[in-house]
């Protein structure tokens, strides 16, 4: 059965793909989803089997590859964190199956998205299921490369072609911390196994590695560079700019890779590795800082963006910000809590957003939208719950998971905690705050755009709207449902399969806050949308508009504070050096005018007059050689 | 299980056998209607055999420089006891790549016309015969003469089939650099005669020698393999003739001669100069290191669709001798593996860019754009080989520079962490090439032709794609040859 979960995505993909000329586009469609849902009702019952009764499965498939005392199994390794990673993964997929077939349903290709689709789960179940890293890392390369396929799914665009480009380079910049931690991870504790490697942690507290002339503690870097990797895949700050870019992909693509499940991956692996990172303070500080600093860039970002979908992608960064930075408190549970959660509501928003830019002949722009309530009111109920959720409105899906991340902030006791609630209650400020900008403009606004496209704007099928209902239900109940399997004081649901260190155990701490201290997000939340109301659709603050240093500040966020600027700077820089320094000037410039300069002028001599052949020097000199040669070497073997 | 007839007899004389015949009744061939069947079905032979050997005498000779077993050692030189063959599963896997791949030319070459593909064939032939002797040599001056004769058919296969007229610069460039950096290797083997009297690897292996000595005859060795390599700065040849040569010339060009300069380096660098070649292991890491930056960061501005892959070439051959020079035993697994993978991966991409060479003429990659509107079979064919390239988990490539990378790691974690930084620039130059040619608009340079299911190209690269897709899955038939005896051996 656990190979069900990896044989029906991949066999169902690569069948698609090559064949899905012939199986057509309903038999594409029908075998891709059905499929899913087969996979959706084996995920929950693993979810029942192993998550509700606490047996953690473990099954060796075959050995990969060994050298030396280096040994990589194909095997796989379900506990409660895999399943449900699983549930999310494949619940989230299988509605993005089922919208999608709706969605591109005017699209030549259907069959190759549905097979990208199709492999995509693949990747990320053998990323989640893995039992090393290894295995782990040909989940985390694959869902790279078939996000790659999908934002340049419209080929011919050279927008799409660009951020497709610059997801997986920018991904690739983070697998190379995974590769650097599976190194270090083979030297200091000579096994790639999570397991072992969890088992070996406490007794190589002291190990160092050399890097440059200076000692590093083991733990301590390997924690680093799996950060690295995380930090690339979960578009943390530094190396986010791929995220709102890969926005030009299909919007279903969007909303399973982009909120759901790639880029979730990052956070995946630090829960994985919790044995590992829980042992490096420096480490657990360092994730805290990036993550409440990403949770307020990106947030900040949000406020003055314009594309409608580019504002749902910052607030996916800046909502993984959350998941990072409670990672970094050792709020474990709480951070895949809220995972799961984000999931739901996240990929609400993004397909509610497809519906809209379907509705109205693919408009992204929220500034040319407005009115759209009375054209799609069942879409906006949805995006007001979806909205509601994400800004965790009490007893929305939300509001469980963000409350408690803010009050581990609190409970931490530590400069870095408060640093991270600072940052983490001002983006619950502004998460509001362009929430409910975003409805605004898009559905409640007076309309602003032609009357030919409002005519023929329309809710969308049932295809699509069936699994917006779905996750809108979810987006209100789920979080409530779930609260005390996940966080629940005593909950064994767990089961070992994260490991919080002792002196770290804080959440239990967060029960015994003050009741004003945990409503500290709520309270931010309000004052977001009660500013959003005042300034931009009461205009009793004016002076925003006029004043200087609020231009300037709007410019530097529009701008996305300068980073692309800054990476094309680079990158120019980069290519530059690589013409005219390595290509031009050694390349072709000093080696060969050594050594091809004095071939050139016989060889051209040669062409030029074929005659003179024998006078040619460059004859001469390879006669010579082979002359001497030989009679070195004849001596030799006479001798 | 035990062979009956010695399998060197087959190994080294079915080729030879094929190239006399083939030059005795050369003009018959040209005129005959089967002619191509034919020299593909005779081609086949050699691999076929080879792989027989390697699948089922393993346990005969199951590791490098014999480590266990010594039975196949026959003198075929008038000079009784001198050139010796010596058959180990390390050089049998060379053998049998050889085999392979010269048989996989014959398919590329099929659209040519009868003469010229019997002439293609005489070459290629020849060259088979040639390495197949250097990879099963085991003695130094035998593998010399041989590691210098393969030029000569790789010299007219660039000179006479290459589709510029730059190409005779190209190929006396390829001839002379090699020629240069073998002339100290034929001192080096000539001092080495002269003091110990012997020539045969097996015999000098654990010499003694001072340590002067031995650092000067091993740098006398690596500047000849680190121009058949090639190491920067000794890389200009490469790029040069792979432009020049035809599709066949670069296939054999990646996947065999490249290689004779890493083989050499494991089989007789390490083997003879155990000390020097721990000595040198810093330089020969910083070389690897400026060479593998150096030719990502080149590839990335090249606009001739070959230079592109041949600049790549350089930075995975340099990743091999990173992992030769690590001296454990993932490292040296490492390197056999990238050395097999990087034949098939470069291989595919050098056959799918002569067949676009083949369609339109023209190698600058400014004039192709969005060709996966009407052309989505080798569009996807070469995804899958860039994703090859960029050593995507689960090709070969991924493996091999993998255990490479651990093993460099143990020696020197700063040498890993520089060289993993290729891990971005190769995604960079692999991924930008493919979208330029495939991704976009489609570009009003080019007419709308055939996809490639209708040739030679579609059937090859996917027999190329499995067996790297299955290397990269399954690697264990390689890792299996242990190169542990080796570093026993020679107390690395």
């Amino acid at each position: 059965m656990l190979l069900l979960l990896l044989l029906l995505p991949l066999l169902s993909g690569i069948l698609t793909l090559l064949f899905g000329f012939f199986i057509g586009r309903n038999g594409a469609v029908l075998m891709t989803v059905f499929n899913m849902f087969l996979l959706v009702v084996l995920s929950f019952k693993l979810f029942f089997d192993v998550g509700v009764l606490e047996t953690p499965i473990s099954l060796e498939i075959s050995e990969w590859f060994s050298s030396g005392s280096l040994v990589v199994n194909w095997s796989l390794h379900v506990d409660a964190l895999t399943v449900t990673m699983l549930v999310v993964i494949n619940t989230i997929s299988f509605l993005v199956h089922a919208y999608s077939v709706s969605y591109m349903e005017n699209d030549p290709h259907l069959q190759r998205f549905m097979a990208y689709l199709s492999l995509f789960t693949f990747f990320m179940i053998v990323l989640v299921t893995a039992d090393n890293l290894v295995q782990s890392f040909v989940g985390w390369e694959g869902v790279g490369v078939i996000s790659y396929l999908l934002i340049n799914f419209w080929f011919t665009r050279i927008n799409a072609n660009k951020s497709a480009i610059k997801a997986l380079l920018m991904n690739r910049v983070g697998d190379l911390g995974i590769c650097l931690a599976m190194y270090s991870c083979f030297y200091t504790f000579e096994t790639l196994d999570y397991s072992s490697i969890m088992l070996l942690v406490s007794h190589s507290l002291e190990d160092f590695i050399v890097l440059l002339g200076f000692e590093y503690n083991a733990i301590t870097i390997i924690s680093f560079f799996i950060f690295l990797g995380a930090v690339g895949k979960s578009a943390q700050i530094g190396l986010h700019t791929w995220l709102p870019d890969a926005m030009e992909g299909p919007t279903p693509v969007s909303a399973l890779i982009h909120a759901a499940t790639m880029v979730t991956a990052g956070v995946f692996i630090l829960i994985r590795l919790s044995g590992l990172i829980e042992y490096s303070t420096a480490a657990l500080t360092f994730i805290t800082i990036v993550g409440a600093i990403t949770c307020f860039f990106a947030a900040s970002t949000a406020l003055v963006q314009n594309d409608m979908k580019r504002i749902i992608a910052f607030s996916t960064c800046s909502q993984l910000g959350y998941m990072v930075f409670a990672c970094g408190l050792s709020g474990y549970t709480v951070s895949l809590f809220h995972l799961a959660n984000h999931a739901i509501f996240k990929a609400l928003l993004f397909l509610a957003a497809g519906v809209v830019i379907h509705a109205i002949n693919d408009e992204q722009d929220i500034r040319r939208m407005g009115g759209l309530i009375n054209h799609l009111p069942f879409t906006y109920s949805l995006t007001l719950i979806g909205s509601l959720a994400l800004i965790g409105f009490p007893y929305l899906t939300g509001y469980y998971s963000k409350d408690v991340i803010v009050e581990l902030t609190i409970a931490k006791q530590s400069t870095h905690g408060y640093f991270a609630l600072w940052l983490g209650s001002i983006t619950a400020l502004f998460t509001a705050y362009y929430s409910t900008r975003l409805l605004f403009y898009t559905f409640l606004n007076y309309p602003n755009n032609s009357k030919k496209v409002f005519k023929i704007a329309h809710e969308g099928s049932y295809l699509m709207l069936i699994p917006l209902f779905i996750l809108g239900i979810g987006s209100i109940y789920s979080g409530f449902i779930t609260k005390e399997i996940f966080l629940g004081w005593g909950s064994t649901f767990w089961n070992n399969s994260i490991f919080i260190h002792p002196e770290n155990y804080i959440i239990i701490d967060t029960l015994f806050l003050p009741d004003y201290m945990k409503l500290i997000p709520v309270f931010a939340s309000f004052i977001g949308i009660y500013l959003f109301i005042n300034i931009q659709i009461l205009y009793t603050t004016p002076f925003i508009k006029s004043n200087k240093l609020m231009k300037e500040i709007h410019k530097f966020l529009s701008n996305k504070w300068y980073f692309d600027k800054i990476y094309n700077t680079i990158t120019k820089t980069i290519t530059n050096i690589a013409y005219n320094i390595t290509y031009n000037t050694i390349d072709t410039g000093y080696i060969n005018s050594i050594t091809l300069g004095a071939i050139y002028k016989h060889t051209t001599n040669i062409n030029k007059t074929q005659n003179n052949t024998s006078k040619n020097p460059l004859n001469t000199l390879i006669t010579t050689i082979f002359i001497t040669t030989t009679l070195i070497l004849t001596l030799f073997l006479i001798n | 299980m035990t062979f009956s007839i010695n399998p060197l007899f087959g190994l080294v004389l079915f080729p030879l056998i094929i190239v006399v015949h083939s030059i005795l009744f050369k003009s018959k061939l040209e005129k005959d209607n089967f002619t191509k069947e034919a020299l593909i079905i005779s081609s086949a032979i050699t691999p076929l055999y080879s792989l027989y050997c390697l699948l089922l005498g393993h346990e005969d000779f199951s590791s490098i420089l014999n480590g266990y077993t010594l039975n196949f050692v026959v003198s075929v030189f008038p000079f009784e006891g001198i050139v010796t063959f010596l058959l180990d599963k390390f050089s049998l896997i060379f053998v049998v790549l050889t085999a392979f791949t010269v048989h996989i030319c014959m398919f590329v070459n099929y659209n040519m016309s009868n003469k010229k593909y019997v002439e293609m064939f005489i070459l290629l032939m020849l060259i088979q015969s040639i390495l197949t002797l250097a990879f099963l040599t085991n003695n130094i001056i035998a593998f010399y003469m041989l590691f210098e004769l393969v030029l000569i058919p790789i010299f007219f296969i660039i000179g006479i089939w290459g589709s510029r007229n730059r190409k005779v610069l190209a190929a006396f460039q390829l001839f002379l650099y090699t020629l240069f950096g073998s002339l100290f290797m034929v001192f080096a083997i000539a001092y080495i005669y002269v003091t110990k009297g012997t020539l045969v690897l097996n015999d000098l292996i654990g010499t003694d020698w001072s340590f002067l000595e031995e650092r000067l005859l091993w740098c006398a060795f690596f500047l000849a393999f680190a121009i058949k390599i090639p190491m920067v700065p000794f890389h200009t040849w490469l790029p040069e003739a792979h432009v020049e040569a035809p599709t066949s010339g670069s296939v054999l060009l990646a996947a065999l001669l490249l290689k004779l300069g890493t083989f050499g380096l494991i089989k007789y660098s390490l083997a003879l100069f155990p000390d020097a070649s721990w000595y040198f292991a810093p330089f020969v890491y910083l070389v690897s290191l400026i060479s593998i930056l150096y030719s990502s960061l080149t590839t990335l501005r090249q606009i001739d669709l070959k230079k592109i892959i041949a600049y790549s070439s350089v930075g995975h051959m340099n990743f091999i001798t990173l992992g030769i020079f690590s001296f454990n035993v993932q490292g040296l697994d490492g390197a056999l593996l990238i050395m097999v993978s990087h034949a098939f991966i470069s291989s595919t991409l050098f056959i799918l860019v002569g067949s676009l060479y083949d369609k339109y003429h023209t190698r600058v990659l400014k004039y192709y754009r969005g060709l996966t509107v009407f052309m989505p079979i080798l569009s996807t064919v070469f995804f899958i080989a860039v994703l090859g390239n960029l050593s995507m988990p689960g090709t070969s490539n991924f493996v091999g520079e993998f255990l490479i990378l651990i093993g460099t790691f143990q020696k020197s974690p700063t040498t890993a962490v520089i060289a993993g930084l290729s891990i971005i620039s190769t995604a960079a130059y692999s991924i930008w090439l493919y979208n330029r040619v495939f991704m976009g608009r489609l570009s009003i340079h080019i007419h709308q032709t055939r996809d490639i299911n209708y040739d030679m190209t579609l059937p090859v690269s996917i027999v190329l794609i499995f067996l790297f897709i299955g290397l990269g899955v399954y690697p264990k038939i390689l890792l299996e040859s242990h190169m542990t005896p080796l570093l026993i051996k020679t107390q690395l």
